[in-house]
């Protein structure tokens, strides 16, 4: 019950009209924007990685 | 039960008659009978705060029945979404600021609209996004048939 209210209170953090757009989507493609938005994550971070390392050697 | 419905149920309850909750709500009897009879179609919250605090009974029930969102009903939203949508993404979404969670929700209206706008004959009802290839279909059917046309020709 505990972790169904935690849970919840997560989903009070997200954009209602975001949340309600996902709501509309099959869960297959909402795995698919978890996976878009963790691989745009990671390519951020990689290219802010580089930046610093460019700007340190200059 | 529609708010000109629950209004009187609340009234007779509370044994108070029109004047009386007209008077300590501060509204004319007439407005408060038209707003029992159903013939108001949106009432101000304000109005119906007084009409509550007149017959002491909470907000919300006659909020709710005029179709305004209360904590309550946003909870039970929030609930419903939590039940829809995938508890990960949730958990992901929910680390991100308001502004980058806008940026998202834009980017997935746009593929909407270019879906809608792509002239797929049904607006883009019951698509995907991205578009998911039929193996089985018109074009995968179109090669195999230049694929068998090639090999009988062989």
């Amino acid at each position: 019950m505990a972790d169904y209210v935690d849970r919840a209170a997560l989903a009070e953090k997200v954009d209602p009209e975001l949340l309600q757009m996902l709501a509309r989507m099959p869960r297959r493609q909402q795995r698919q924007v978890l996976l878009l938005l963790m691989v745009v994550d990671n390519l951020v971070y990689e290219m802010m990685r580089e930046r610093r390392m460019r700007e340190d050697t200059e | 039960m529609k708010l000109g419905d629950k209004i009187r149920q609340l009234r007779e309850q509370g044994r108070f008659t029109q004047g009386q909750l007209a008077h300590a709500s501060s509204v004319s009897q007439g407005y408060l009978s038209q707003l029992e009879n159903g013939e108001v179609k949106h009432p101000s919250a304000a109005v119906l705060l007084r009409i509550a605090q007149a017959m002491h009974v909470g907000g919300d029930e006659l909020f709710e029945a005029a179709g305004y969102p209360t904590v309550r009903t946003l909870r039970e939203a929030y609930r419903g979404y939590e039940a829809t949508v995938d508890p990960e993404l949730i958990t992901y979404l929910s680390g991100l600021p308001r502004d980058r969670q806008r940026r998202l929700l834009l980017a997935l209206e746009g593929m909407a609209s270019v879906l809608d706008s792509s002239g797929d004959g049904n607006g883009g009802q019951g698509q995907v996004w991205p578009p998911i290839r039929d193996p089985h279909g018109p074009r995968a059917r179109g090669s195999q048939k230049s694929l068998e046309y090639s090999r009988s020709r062989n």
